[in-house]
């Protein structure tokens, strides 16, 4: 186990290395000079170059990426130049905020997708598989933006049961932190039930015809035994894989969900911080985003090990 | 039994009491489009700061919904004789949030702030200070090299805006914009990046009972519908920036008040003179701006909310000269332009546009135009930040629409486009004429004077039309109906003062 642990990890150094270099130069990519962004268009030339100056816009990119990089490791990630405000702590100021929401939605997502996918896997061809498969690809379908709208119209506005936007800390206020995340963590979990969904039933499908399960059933076990222990949870390895590779839909689906609801956690960070070409708040953003992901798939791999006692057998 | 009911009514009048007192915290919620940058009036550079910085501190003076400076913090104000002096008595017994006392001293510190910070953006909008003095705890005195006529203005705005010395030496000049220290009714509380600020009422504020809320909260929406749906959900009581498309909508809801507040200011196309092409020759410009209907414009983009115009400042205003008026639609006589100018036709045009809906919206319907007079139009639509990097290099034909947001002065709206040393003089104009007639508006000191020589600039700018004027955006709030007794300054800002939520 440590010794598969120790070689998932340092696979993951160079993506790691790879990453950082793909984040710093797609930066460069954006057009537009975040000197004349920090000078407001009223800036002298003489300003606008003291700016260059101040934040070494004019160093060589290798020399910026160095730069950037021994920072981060100290843990400088940068002064807003906007705000004044330190990267850092703001970064860490909104990662609970989406961490509450994706882990949130994940749970809608796991409580709706796999009951519904078993249902649809039992009852395959049926009127009630056809009902789920089509709430299944309205709900990969229905853009997040617009979801996010109608619910916000029908709960916050026309009904007035939940808050338009905005978060509450589930440490200050726990019923507050549910009624903030509830509109939100549904818009981010459909789509993601319903790929669940979808899963659950191909995986339940292929396992139901497996020779195992035939002979679970003419032991004379009751199908619940049956569907639950045998089928299920073999089933379980690719839904684990598909968990924790939506991570990246997760964060990617944040960006949106958190524009609409107003909520103040990374997706909606990332967005405004490119259109104030806040280049080292989107580079930490998105740095930290891949290492994230890199750490997920790492935990899918440990999920893997752990569901599946034929990989632990062959070690 | 009489003694147990009476402990019971007490019982109860004193949790009623206490349940009231609960309920009185109150909160003002106030939904902003935009995150605003840093909250200190020497660096500041967004509308939106402001709003925020508005609601907090209180300037030197200030202006009413009709231009008129009002005082504030300098009570009275006077210029010498030769212009070249200007002497301000400040309010007494006042002090900055963090208790430091408001005087001469720190206007001194504040003006020279402006005038010397390395990084400062009201430095041009002061130059004409030469020094100030403090002779008097509360009596300030404004040294110009010239007479100046636009100063007051200024003072008015975010220059007038002092911060306490005592806070910018422990918090240092350049970080003094994430915790900010004014004198004000509003005290900077806290921030969290591109959600919300929360700031909180000053208890031994020296006008304290006009501020009924204990504390106010701006949170940032920049999605138009986002904004519009907290309003109606109640979340948030009042919202800038409401899309003139859903004015008419959202007048039809009673809980929900629409106010347009008119501002001095416009949105334009900026043509690149320096460009070679036909663009190069005013006939080519006018005859472009003969192919527009600006009334059609407003009507069909912003639901006739906003104010069709061809000069610098609004018709409304007392600097819109009379004598140029906004020309009609005349398709024939554009083509008769461009046949003067012996350009070939169809005329190729590109206007590059920021990428925001209601400017796209306007392009698009120029473009639709300007087709019918022989102009082969194209949109090139990219994002605003972008736009600033083109023009800068002058990688463009024409920019727009686009413009300064806000003004309590024409000057302000003027000076920096059409001078050839302003700094948003994009469409690289340089006439003699006109600078010599903007330097004078600078010096005139006689209002009557001054609104005539506005009313020269708006004529020549009509001639050469290194710029075409299309519409002036009134601030457009929205809030509930509960909220009484809202005004605004002469340049669209809320003001607090007074203000109450009915129960």
């Amino acid at each position: 186990m440590l010794r598969f642990l120790a070689n998932r990890v340092l696979v993951a150094i160079p993506t790691l290395v790879l990453i950082s270099i793909i984040v710093f130069s797609l930066q460069q990519l954006l057009p537009g000079d975040p000197a004349l962004i920090i000078g407001g268009g009223e800036a002298s030339p003489e300003v606008i170059a003291a700016i260059r100056e101040e934040y070494g816009f004019n160093d060589p990119l290798v020399i910026q990426y160095f730069h950037w990089i021994g920072d981060i490791f100290r843990g400088d990630f940068g002064v807003s130049y906007r705000t004044r405000q330190p990267i850092g702590p703001m970064i860490l100021d909104k990662i609970p905020v989406t961490v509450t929401l994706g882990a949130a939605a994940m749970l809608f997502s796991l409580v709706i997708g796999i009951p519904l996918g078993i249902l649809a896997a039992l009852g395959k061809g049926k009127g009630w598989d056809h009902a789920v498969t089509v709430f299944a690809m309205s709900g990969i379908s229905i853009p997040n933006f617009w979801l996010g709208i109608m619910l916000i119209l029908l709960f916050a506005v026309k009904l007035r049961w939940l808050p338009a936007g905005g978060f509450v800390p589930f440490t200050e206020d726990p019923i507050g932190c549910l009624r903030s995340i509830a509109m939100p963590s549904v818009v981010l979990g459909t789509a993601l039930a319903a790929a669940m969904m979808r899963h659950t039933r191909s995986a339940m499908l292929n396992i139901l015809q497996q020779d195992y399960v035939r002979t679970a059933r003419s032991k004379g076990l009751a199908e619940r035994v049956v569907i639950v222990r045998h089928a299920f949870l073999n089933a379980l390895v690719p839904i684990i894989t598909l968990a924790t590779l939506q991570f990246g839909t997760l964060l990617a689906g944040a960006v949106l969900t958190e524009q609409v609801f107003s909520i103040p956690g990374l997706g909606k960070m990332v967005v405004d911080s490119v259109f104030n070409r806040e280049y080292q708040a989107v580079q930490a953003v998105t740095l930290l985003s891949g290492v994230a992901f890199v750490a997920m798939n790492l935990l899918a791999d440990i999920l893997y090990f752990w569901a599946n006692p034929k990989l632990r057998a062959n070690r | 039994m009489t003694n147990a009911l009476l402990s019971r009514t007490a019982l109860a009048a004193i949790f009623l009491a206490g349940f009231s007192a609960a309920g009185s915290a109150q909160d003002l919620s106030i939904a902003l489009a935009d995150d605003p940058d840093a909250l200190d009036p020497v660096t500041n550079r967004t509308h939106v700061g402001i709003t925020v910085m508005g609601v907090m501190c209180d300037g030197l003076l200030t202006t009413d919904e009709d231009l008129n400076f009002v005082p504030v913090l300098a009570e009275s104000w006077s210029w010498s004789d030769d212009g070249l002096a200007l002497t301000m008595n400040l309010r007494q017994g006042v002090s900055f949030q963090d208790g430091s006392p408001f005087n001469a001293d720190a206007v001194k510190a504040g003006l020279e702030r402006a005038l010397n910070q390395p990084d400062s953006q009201r430095a041009a909008d002061i130059s004409s200070i030469s020094s100030v003095e403090a002779p008097g705890e509360y009596e300030v005195v404004v040294n110009v090299s010239e007479p100046s006529a636009q100063l007051l203005s200024k003072f008015a705005e975010r220059v007038g805006i002092i911060f306490s010395p005592t806070a910018i030496e422990e918090t240092g000049a350049a970080d003094i914009g994430a915790a900010p220290v004014c004198a004000g009714p509003y005290a900077f509380d806290e921030r969290v990046a591109q959600d919300r600020i929360v700031v909180t009422k000053v208890e031994d504020y020296w006008n304290a009972d006009a501020y009924a809320f204990d504390t106010v909260t701006f949170r940032v929406m920049p999605d138009d519908s986002v904004r519009l749906a907290n309003l109606q959900s109640g979340d948030v009581d009042i919202m800038e920036k409401l899309d003139p498309s859903n004015v008419d909508v959202v007048e039809q809801d009673p809980n929900i008040t629409v106010e347009p507040v008119a501002v001095m200011n416009n949105q334009a196309l900026m043509y690149n003179l320096e460009q070679d092409g036909p663009f190069a020759s005013a006939d080519v410009r006018n005859a472009f701006e003969l192919s527009l209907d600006r009334n059609a414009i407003n009507q069909v983009a912003f639901g006739g909310r906003y104010l069709a115009g061809n000069q610098v400042t609004p018709p409304n205003s007392q600097y819109y000269d009379p004598a140029t008026p906004m020309p009609e639609r005349d398709v024939e006589g554009a083509k008769a332009l461009l046949e003067q100018a012996g350009v070939e036709m169809p005329v190729e045009f590109e206007i590059l546009v920021p990428n925001r809906p209601l400017s796209v919206r306007v392009a698009q319907m120029m473009q639709a135009m300007s087709q019918e007079a022989g102009f082969a139009t194209e949109l090139n639509v990219v994002d605003f930040a972008t736009t600033l990097q083109m023009t800068e290099d002058g990688n463009f034909t024409a920019w727009g629409p686009i413009g300064p947001q806000f003004a309590n002065d024409p000057d302000a709206v003027a000076f920096q486009v059409l001078h050839s040393t302003g700094s948003r003089n994009l469409s690289r104009y340089y006439s003699d004429e006109m600078d010599a007639l903007l330097e004078e508006t600078r010096t005139q000191t006689d209002p009557a004077e001054r609104v005539e020589v506005f009313h020269q600039v708006a004529a020549l700018a009509a001639a050469d039309e290194p710029v075409t004027y299309l519409y002036h955006m009134p601030q457009i709030y929205a809030y509930d109906s509960a909220i009484e007794g809202l005004t605004y300054t002469g340049d669209g800002f809320l003001r607090l003062e007074g203000v109450t939520r009915a129960e």
